[in-house]
């Protein structure tokens, strides 16, 4: 039964460390989690956002586990012996942060519009400035690194693009000598591991142990880059610039990146925070005319250490310069093209515009018709890239041609005419490299929808339906046309100048949302508003007076088995995408048996109304799925309607699932009708009468049942759209998290919508205003509660709410993020009176120090069974998390069901392992002792609140319950 | 109801054990009945007493209301790991010598929850040990020699 695999290493006797390759053992090592300023800001030389005004660290200290919290300036680390125990001090800490006022030329600049005069600056004084933003790319998991600073070397392992500079920044910060910094590959190879790897450094530093630090999870993958560009007129009077006068000097522009957390332009974020200057002035001010970013990042050694150091992707850069080019230009009235001409000295570059200028016809007039809604955008890119031996130099300029649809704001592109020079030979053929720039091109469109987009992965997304474009491509010079990937840098750009030329306004984010663009147009000609809604008001009048003839027959026809579903036709993108749907719907939650085949259906739900057994979800032919056409499927997804037309019970929660839009559906049965076949019959459900007589569903449905697709709230952002599509849809949460009536309907109306519910013996806290949370949930808060399932300030997720996060960790982290500012929206607003740590202080104060309850007969108990971990501050800290009782949900609940499922069960599933266990007393507590307990948990961690009443009965029914 | 047993990695003081074993069962079982590693104790079951503390990545565990589920990915040390009869841990050292024990029962609890606050902190104060062992039950009252023999263990750190 024992196999020992292998056998040399004594734990604890590879502490010698720094000769050896591999990380030190887990048993050695420390964890740290850092606190960051709210607001951040790096100038190009020094940090210049919020400062640290008072720290108090004393309740973070006294948390057990933590070995030491360290301050050095602005920056905030604390060491834990585990991650959970860290992130708890963390949340105990309450910093008091000082916002620097702006500089007043910063404010000049964001209200000054170049080519007014009535500012107090004089016109020399006035700049035009924009932040653009460019999606952050993407990473498959958070980065991480482990320091261990020990006499006078340092060894970090982390992965970074940018070792070289790592290295000499560690070296400047700890006061080592550059030979004396070694850094290690962690394999992680698409994570940025630059800032931890200085946290982690720092911090070993100050505690001469190996630590490892671990970028937050809501800090990777999810905020765009921002880049600020402003230009200030050039000497001469350009704020008179005349169109078409070719003399006008074009706008030089600067570029400066805002230290929004991107790895870019700055030192590491550690060394920013502790006071690190920069030796030079920002090296990153470039001609705006012709520059040529550094596509990759500098040689060591170069001059300009921080000139794109840490790699700013190029495209963000050429984005942002050519949007702001177009711009300045729009503002003064100037070509594009011919202002560029004017600028630039480079011959290549010169000579590569004016062919392609040429051959789009750019200077011909077109129809500039109000209402045609075409346009087109010129850009340009010219880029080193420094990966290449010698450096390669790319020049390329795009000319795109658009189509924007008013009436849904969809961007076709029509046209693009593409330049490029580059100087490599190998030369790919033509229908190659077109279709190389379409996909380049189509990148950059979003579609309109947004609410049912799995924008995370793109790959998972239908392509989007796009007329042919016509794509012309301009030689140039004699290498010819070797594709390079820095050809395509202009693309993003060339699409936001099309899309302003044709409707006059300015997208300054990549992928170009259709969505986004139609509630612009909407809004810019608000005029033809009220008509249009009157007719989508008759429209869903119409549709709903069908949808309720048909949801009243009592008895529905069947749909004829199929011999054979040809499965071949999804493609592994549309199966892709189901898989997501399902892990957002939690279908395996219930269509799996306890210790059954997943997805193989006959687990019993209890309901008010008898057992209902879940069915088999598997394409097998006889006992599950497998004989269901679409049509059949989509009928049971929305209506309730069994394939053989019975009525099913609403258990199963088609009234959310009816949401979930077509192409979802489809995907979902992509997904199902290719997993594995399993024949597995599950046992049916018989209710009592009159629950048995399944045709009396119709009358239920046509009550409490409304087929429809979710509507977007065009009101409200993509974000919380996507967020309520998630919840209302296929993340059915209503359905234990609402209210239900006598006859089991999710009770209508508004404040009913979320406000809590009941569902397999446990009670599913209301999630809108009536929550009963000690202290309000903030989207911050239950993002990390659906991503990891603990809230230091809230609790775990335990019971059957464990396995959804468990199934909502497929998602992408943009659609966690998207529930949770959904569902942050319709939470009680946070108090403004004290931080969450400060009510956190404040709630285990008054828990610890009520003297009535610490002589009650449930100390004991309380002592003997739950303070070895729940004693806030005391005692030993073991692995797993400690959550603190005095800020925990259920204890706070007007119902106690939830305290005595986890008091008489434990937690043997937690929804991440790291979370830890809790044993089950069940089967060594009595009722009385379960009462007792529970008395003393409610007035001692809850004392604001009532007691329970009615604590025997219930505890003998949940009891009961569990056999 | 039918439990399913599956292949369990488990790391035990250095060495890569695989077991065929239900995921649920309590860590100490294994340690016990399947590794015969038995410095760990069964004392309440509930994770109340500290009789069957080891240590998981350094940090201190109650081995009895963990499954061997739990610490997959992760490294257990038990009182075994720390030193051989050859070489005793200071800290197993330190207990011989102030005669930390009576009956015993404990002491594998004592040691390894010490071993997790010098591994965290390396020289506690009186007031720290204290703190730390309040939650491991001795019922002999050998509690004097036990703060003394954790007083010159930690004293022996460098």
């Amino acid at each position: 039964m024992t196999l020992p695999v292998q056998g040399p290493v004594q734990g604890a006797a590879s502490r010698a460390g720094s000769s050896s390759i591999a990380p030190p053992a887990a048993s050695e090592l420390l964890h740290a989690v850092t606190q960051r300023p709210p607001g951040m800001a790096w100038n190009g030389t020094a940090y210049t956002g919020a400062r640290l005004s008072h720290l108090d660290t004393d309740a973070a200290r006294n948390t057990p586990g933590v070995v030491d919290i360290v301050v050095r300036q602005d920056f905030i680390g604390i060491i834990a012996s585990q991650p959970g125990q860290a992130q708890q001090a963390r949340s105990r800490l309450q910093p008091g942060w000082a916002m620097p006022l702006p500089a007043p030329e910063a404010t000049a600049a964001s209200h000054a519009r170049l080519g007014s005069n009535n500012t107090p600056h004089g016109p020399n004084e006035e700049r035009i400035s924009h932040t653009y933003f460019w999606p952050a790319p993407r990473q498959q998991a958070p980065a991480w690194a482990i320091a261990h600073r020990s006499g006078d070397t340092l060894v970090v392992w982390t992965h970074t693009r940018h070792s070289e500079a790592l290295r000499r920044e560690l070296a400047q910060l700890c006061g080592l000598a550059e030979d004396c910094v070694r850094l290690i590959a962690n394999g992680q190879t698409d994570s940025e591991g630059y800032d931890v790897a200085v946290d982690a450094a720092l911090l070993s530093r100050s505690c001469g142990r190996p630590v490892r630090v671990q970028q937050d999870p809501d800090t990777f993958n999810t905020k765009p880059v921002s880049i600020e560009v402003s230009a200030r007129p050039a000497a001469g009077d350009t704020s008179q610039g005349q169109a078409g006068s070719g003399n006008a000097a074009p706008p030089a522009g600067e570029l400066l990146v805002s230290a929004s957390l991107h790895a870019g332009h700055r030192p590491s974020i550690a060394a920013m925070l502790c006071g690190y200057e920069a030796g030079q002035p920002p090296a990153h001010i470039v001609r705006i005319a012709d520059y040529a970013p550094q596509a990759r990042h500098a040689e060591p050694g170069s001059s300009q250490p921080y000139a794109g150091m840490l790699g700013l992707p190029a495209a963000a850069q050429v984005f942002a310069q050519e949007s702001f080019f177009d711009e300045a230009c729009g503002l003064q009235g100037r070509d594009p093209v011919q202002a560029r001409l004017d600028a630039i000295d480079n011959a290549t570059g010169r000579e590569l515009i004016a062919s392609v200028a040429e051959r789009a016809k750019w200077s011909s007039p077109r129809k500039s018709g109000k209402n045609s809604y075409e346009g087109r955008g010129f850009a340009y890119a010219h880029v080193i890239d420094q990966t290449q031996q010698p450096p390669r130099e790319v020049w390329s300029a795009w000319v795109a041609d658009i189509r924007v649809d008013p009436a849904t704001g969809a961007i076709d592109l029509t046209g693009l005419t593409v330049g490029h020079n580059a100087g490599a030979l190998q030369t790919p053929s033509a229908p190659r490299i077109e279709e190389d720039v379409r996909r380049a091109a189509a990148r950059w469109l979003q579609d309109a929808s947004g609410h049912d987009s799995w924008g995370a992965t793109a790959d998972t997304d239908f392509p989007l339906a796009q007329s042919a474009t016509q794509v012309q491509l301009v030689e140039q010079g004699p290498v010819g046309l070797a594709w390079s990937h820095d050809a395509e840098l202009p693309a993003a750009a060339a699409i936001a100048n099309a899309i302003h030329d044709a409707t006059g306004i300015r997208l300054r984010q990549p992928p170009f949302d259709s969505g986004e663009l139609k509630q612009r147009l909407a809004l810019a000609q608000s005029g033809g508003r009220a008509k249009k809604t009157a007719y989508a008001l008759l429209g869903g009048m119409a549709a709903a007076a069908g949808s309720l003839l048909v949801a009243a027959m009592p008895w529905r026809p069947a749909i004829a088995p199929v011999a054979n579903v040809d499965t071949s036709i999804y493609s592994a993108a549309a199966i892709e995408r189901g898989r997501l749907v399902a892990a957002g719907g939690d279908c395996m939650v219930c269509h799996t048996a306890e210790g059954g085949v997943p997805n193989a259906g006959g687990l019993a739900l209890e309901t008010p109304f008898g057992k209902i057994y879940t069915t088999n979800i598997t394409p097998d032919k006889e006992t599950g799925i497998g004989a269901w056409s679409y049509a059949a499927f989509e009928r049971a997804m929305r209506e309730g309607i069994h394939r053989d037309g019975r009525h099913l019970y609403p258990a199963f929660p088609y009234t959310a699932f009816a949401k979930i839009s077509d192409a979802d559906m489809q995907s979902l049965y992509a997904y199902l009708m290719t997993q594995e076949p399993v024949k597995n019959r599950v046992e049916p459900t018989q209710l009592p009468f009159p629950y048995s007589a399944r045709p009396l569903l119709a009358g239920w449905n046509l009550l409490f049942h409304k087929n429809e697709t979710y509507q977007p709230d065009s009101s409200q952002s993509t974000l919380w759209n996507r967020g309520a599509y998630l919840v209302q849809g296929m993340g059915h949460c209503a359905a234990c998290h609402s209210p239900r009536n006598a006859l089991g309907a999710e009770k209508s109306g508004e404040q009913n919508f979320l406000a809590g519910g009941f569902a397999e013996g446990w009670e599913a806290p209301a999630l809108n205003a009536l929550s009963k949370a000690p202290i309000p949930w903030t989207e911050d808060e239950l993002y990390r509660y659906l991503r990891t399932g603990y809230s230091s300030l809230h609790g775990v997720a335990s019971g059957p709410m464990a396995p959804v996060v468990q199934s909502m960790a497929e998602l992408p982290d943009q659609d966690v993020r998207a529930i949770a500012h959904y569902l942050g929206t319709l939470a009680p607003a946070p108090s403004t009176e004290a931080s969450p740590a400060l009510q956190a202080a404040r709630l285990e104060e008054q828990s610890r120090n009520d003297q009535r309850v610490l002589s009650l007969a449930g100390e004991n108990l309380f002592q003997g069974a739950c303070a070895v971990c729940h004693d806030a501050r005391e005692g030993p800290p073991l692995f797993g998390a400690r959550p603190s009782l005095a800020l925990n949900t259920n204890l706070h609940s007007d119902s106690p069901d939830n305290a005595i499922q986890i008091l008489l069960h434990g937690i043997d599933n937690p929804a991440m392992a790291e979370l830890g266990y809790m044993p089950g007393f069940g089967d060594s507590m009595n009722d009385q002792q379960l009462e007792t307990l529970l008395e003393y948990l409610r007035m001692r961690f809850a004392p604001d609140k009532p007691a329970w009443e009615g604590l025997p009965e219930k505890i003998r029914a949940l009891r009961e319950g569990e056999s | 109801m039918k439990r399913r047993t599956e292949t369990q990695t488990l790391v035990v003081n250095g060495q890569t054990h695989q077991l065929q074993v239900e995921a649920d069962t309590p860590l100490l079982y294994i340690l016990r009945n399947d590794l015969q590693l038995n410095g760990p104790k069964f004392g309440c079951g509930l994770g109340e007493c500290g009789a069957c503390t080891v240590l998981v990545d350094g940090v201190a565990a109650r081995s009895c209301v963990i499954p061997v589920k739990g610490v997959a990915g992760h490294e257990v040390t038990t009182l075994e790991g720390l030193g051989t009869p050859e070489r005793l841990a200071p800290i197993q050292q330190a207990f011989i010598d102030q005669q930390g024990a009576q009956c015993g029962y404990c002491l594998n609890g004592m040691i390894m929850t010490l071993q997790a606050l010098l591994n965290r902190n390396p020289h506690p104060t009186e007031q720290q040990i204290r703190n730390e062992l309040k939650f491991n039950l001795c019922r002999c009252g050998t509690h004097v020699e036990i703060m003394a023999s954790a007083v010159q263990a930690a004293q022996a750190q460098p």
